[in-house]
């Protein structure tokens, strides 16, 4: 009598503990879905507003104060500079440390603490590097608010990124590719640049592309640089310069509402950039993964 | 000879480069303390009442630099965002990691990824001009209120969080579950009594890491949660941040002086936090990478 | 073939730089910087936008920031929505009393200021700005205030709490007064008390703001977009901003009307503006009165044109040919254009 009744209870609670799984497993699932409707909510609504404000016109005005005739060329032409000059700061930089770090320092004091440091610089706030920018930049080496202050605290601050992800492309490189070229006689850098070097390139320009892209989107960095107004894109180094998401910034605090809907469509548009730079590193990794031969 | 001289010379450049980073810290560290003190130098300004003030009057005739009311807005909503996205992330990276079929997790990394590119500027606008019409609709919040901020940060952060207590569950060998599985635990079972905590530290550094994002962000805080300075933790409420405060010397009409200096001082004080927090956060980390779980011992 | 890709990158990243350093044009007269009060902004961007003889990089950052700029030379014209102080002469190293700058303020303008650093300080007036208090447009018992009222209301001087404490307001409801207003750094705040606070900013002043009561009454906001929806919001709210931005939303707030001791109650309204006592002169200050050929003459000539002025009004300002036709001739003399 009694084993049939534990056999019922055993039973009972196997089939509670099933079920309380199961919640379980609805529980967390759920909690995934919340950021999945979370973000089509969010791009729902962007490109709602927005979309209607898409036209030639408003890729090729300048930011007008006059809701129907303002565009944004002189903000992406701006935001194309500032990562042109970006990466021409960063890369030599940023790849000239990853490979030092990576092939040539000893396991020393001093290369740990490059390395801690490169690890700390990357969690520095996005406006802290607005303030150095504008304390350093702008005022110490007295640039002014110019596109070469803005694209300098940019790189340094995409810098640490760059640093980290360049090296770790180089460290995933088999150590023979190394060893057959020094046996031969090569010296190190030698056997870097061409032996080791060529192949990490793939995902090293894959992490510089992401770095740029989180760049290309900051706000915080170029608070304190960027102009307001321009009519034109900046034609030289020192001008003042426009930028995708400064426009969105002053155009969604702006008490008209039709400039809203153009802060959003400015959005699309910075998301189109976004996504097609994500594309080509994308493309890249796979080019790479598929011609890989180790 | 050529080519060793050569090589030397390349050696140097290239730590040159690396050393950067030397002059980049160097660099962070000489603006904010210069401006810091050029601030703390000023008569009207005591170390210990910016500590411990209560009131962050910046401008006018009589300025007050008490830096607790932008604690606060910064405790509030980054601390907001934290109690809402480190559960949602925590439990996200356990159904992914512990229960998800292979298709759901191919999809979850782009998703996350996608999530994780989207420009803050971005989340600021979709807070401040659809969230926040909700928030003041059902709660009657001020135009300006922290929880449309608190809601758009807690998405923000959900990625770095997922991401990284989803490589801490993961780097828990699979032995262990199924010892766990041999003696009749269930799935849910197995996952919450032994890989969350055999994963807790990882899962902590994960949650170091989103509080340390969403205190250094500063766009959704400055479109969304407003820019009145006051000691408050209702979240209906408008606030000013750390972050917030310094955008708004860089925007605003804040006039030259000391109301600029001051933002230097906040600056300092939120490199600080943030470094520190990163820092305990980043050691938690290496130990894991190191295999580190095999120290905990599993009750 | 890896090479080549890589080289070739490399070589358009230095093509691209070499190109754009090649252009290091340094500052000539066609660019000019103008800078300072957020008041003047908007004015500001929509007059660089259709002036066509130079490009103007314009910001703002205050109309502290705007002297500050124009005597550290940094700026060709220094937009500001008060008049200069001592205070901007001393930021800059240089000492000037205010019976200096009081001695220069009589007659018509342009007025220069004593000089400093090589800068010397000419005031223009280019617009008036309209002071606006707003109430809800369910508020029916105070659509017309005096400026004892307003003490009443705004200063912690025994403060009204509920409205119908205010004198000549006892039919109105019994329901406390919320107030949503600018900040102390803004302009506006400073022109709002210096109104209706007897020896505003010197010695014997006498009474604080409400925001200085602690009382939680006064909500300041930098963002007129929060003071606007919070009154429209607020059946028991009362603020006040530029004329400018009730301009963007009329629907939303109601206007009040306003009446001096002693003086009858005046519609705000730009047509009313010489009548309207709250309404105050926006300047651009330059170095010096610029010659004929130079561009910040043709400039300036261009902000006081029909055409320029018609942009003054259309933005929600009050054009000078309907403020102070006086000032408007004097200060076209002044350029050479009569």
């Amino acid at each position: 009598m009694e084993k049939e009744e534990d056999k019922m209870n055993e039973f009972k609670s196997i089939k509670a503990s099933h079920f309380k799984s199961k919640i379980g497993v609805a529980i967390t699932a759920s909690c995934f879905l919340i950021a999945v409707l979370f973000l089509i909510w969010l791009l729902f609504s962007v490109f709602s507003q927005g979309i209607n404000r898409i036209n030639l016109e408003f890729l090729t005005n300048f930011p007008s104060y006059k809701p129907d005739k303002a565009g944004i060329f002189p903000a992406i032409v701006g935001s194309v500079y500032l990562m042109l000059l970006t990466l021409a700061f960063a890369i030599p930089i940023g790849v000239g440390a990853a490979i030092y770090l990576a092939e040539f320092a000893g396991n020393n004091i001093y290369t740990n603490f490059l390395r801690h440091l490169i690890q700390n610089l990357a969690g520095v706030p996005s406006i802290v590097f607005g303030l150095v920018g504008v304390a350093i930049f702008v005022r110490f080496f007295n640039l002014g608010r110019s596109l070469l202050a803005g694209s300098l605290t940019l790189a340094i601050m995409s810098l640490p990124t760059i640093i980290v992800v360049a090296e770790e492309s180089l460290r995933v490189i088999p150590r023979q590719f190394r060893e057959g070229s020094l046996a031969i006689g090569a010296t190190k850098w030698e056997t870097v640049r061409y032996h080791v070097l060529p192949y990490a390139m793939p995902d090293i320009i894959t992490g510089i592309i992401l770095a740029l892209s989180r760049a290309i989107g900051e706000t915080a960095p170029i608070l304190f640089i960027g102009s307001i107004f321009a009519k034109t894109p900046p034609s030289s180094l020192l001008d003042g310069f426009l930028a995708l998401p400064l426009t969105i910034f002053y155009w969604t605090r702006h008490p008209n509402p039709q400039f809203h809907e153009l802060a959003s469509a400015t959005i699309i548009v910075l998301l189109m950039i976004l996504l097609s730079m994500n594309g080509v590193a994308i493309a890249i990794r796979h080019r790479a993964q598929t011609r890989r031969e180790w | 000879m050529k080519r060793k001289s050569k090589e030397r010379i390349i050696s140097y450049i290239l730590l040159l480069t690396a050393s950067m980073a030397v002059f980049i810290t160097i660099a962070i560290l000489y603006a904010l303390a210069a401006g810091a003190f050029r601030f703390f130098a000023d008569e009207r300004v005591s170390i210990i009442e910016f500590l411990t003030g209560k009131h962050w009057v910046p401008s006018g005739g009589t300025p007050s630099f008490g830096v607790l009311p932008l604690l606060a807005g910064t405790t509030l909503a980054a601390g907001g965002a934290l109690l809402f996205g480190a559960p949602v992330g925590i439990g996200a990276a356990l159904y992914l990691a512990e229960f998800a079929g292979k298709r759901v997790r191919a999809i979850a990394k782009p998703i996350l990824e996608i999530l994780a590119g989207i420009p803050s500027i971005v989340y600021g606008f979709f807070a401040l001009l659809v969230i926040s019409p909700i928030i003041r609709e059902i709660f009657g919040a001020s135009y300006f209120n922290a929880m449309s901020a608190i809601i758009v940060m807690s998405i923000m952060i959900l990625p770095i969080i997922v991401s990284v207590s989803d490589d801490a569950m993961r780097s828990i060998p699979k032995e262990i579950r199924e010892a766990s599985y041999a003696m009749g635990a269930t799935k849910w079972e197995t996952a919450v009594r032994v890989v969350l905590p055999s994963a807790s530290s990882g899962i902590l550094a994960a949650t170091l890491l989103g509080l340390a994002r969403a205190i250094g962000e500063t766009m959704v805080v400055t479109l969304a949660a407003g820019s009145v300075a006051q000691f408050t933790f209702n979240p209906l409420n408008e606030i000013q941040t750390m972050t917030s405060y310094i955008a708004q010397v860089a925007t605003g009409d804040i006039p030259p002086g000391i109301a600029v200096d001051a933002a230097f001082a906040v600056g300092l004080l939120l490199f600080i936090i943030t470094l520190t927090i990163n820092f305990i956060a980043s050691h938690i980390v290496a130990k894991i990478k190191n295999g580190g779980w095999r120290r905990r011992r599993i009750r | 073939m890896k090479n080549r890709i890589r080289g070739a990158f490399v070589i358009a990243i230095l093509v691209t730089g070499i190109a754009l350093t090649g252009c290091l044009v340094n500052r000539d007269n066609l660019n000019l910087i103008q800078t300072g009060s957020s008041t003047l902004l908007p004015l500001a961007i929509a007059w660089a936008e259709e002036f066509d003889k130079a490009e103007i990089s314009v910001s703002g950052g205050g109309s502290s920031h705007g002297l500050n700029a124009l005597l550290t030379g940094e700026a060709d014209l220094g937009d500001a929505s008060r008049k200069i102080k001592s205070g901007d002469y001393e930021k800059v190293g240089c000492s000037v009393t205010e019976d200096a700058i009081l001695a220069v303020q009589t007659g018509l303008h342009p007025w220069q200021y004593p000089s400093c650093n090589g800068v010397t300080p000419t005031e223009w007036i280019v617009a008036y700005d309209v002071l606006v208090v707003i109430i809800n447009p369910e508020n029916d018992w105070a659509s017309k205030l005096n400026y004892a009222q307003l003490y009443k209301i705004f200063t912690d001087d025994e403060p009204a709490i509920y409205w119908d404490e205010v004198p000549g307001l006892e039919n109105a409801p019994h329901e406390r007064i919320e107030i949503y207003a600018p900040d102390e750094a803004s302009g506006t705040y400073d022109f709002f008390f210096e109104q209706i606070i007897p020896n505003w900013g010197k010695e014997g002043q006498k009474a604080n703001p409400r925001l200085e009561a602690g009382d939680g009454v006064y909500h300041p906001s930098a963002d007129d977009n929060v003071i606007l929806n919070a009154i429209a919001e607020r059946k028991y709210a009362i603020g006040y901003f530029g004329y400018a931005y009730y301009k963007e939303n009329p629907e939303k707030v109601k206007l009040v009307w306003i009446a001096k001791e002693g003086a009858n109650y005046i519609e705000p309204s730009l047509e009313n503006v010489d009548k309207y006592p709250m309404a105050r002169p926006l300047h651009i200050y330059t170095n010096g009165i610029p010659e004929e050929r130079n561009v910040i003459n043709e400039y300036l000539r261009f902000i006081l044109s029909e055409e320029g002025q018609k942009i003054v009004f259309e933005i929600g300002y009050v054009p000078l040919s309907m403020a102070n036709p006086d000032e408007l001739q004097a200060q076209l003399k002044a350029l050479g254009v009569i």
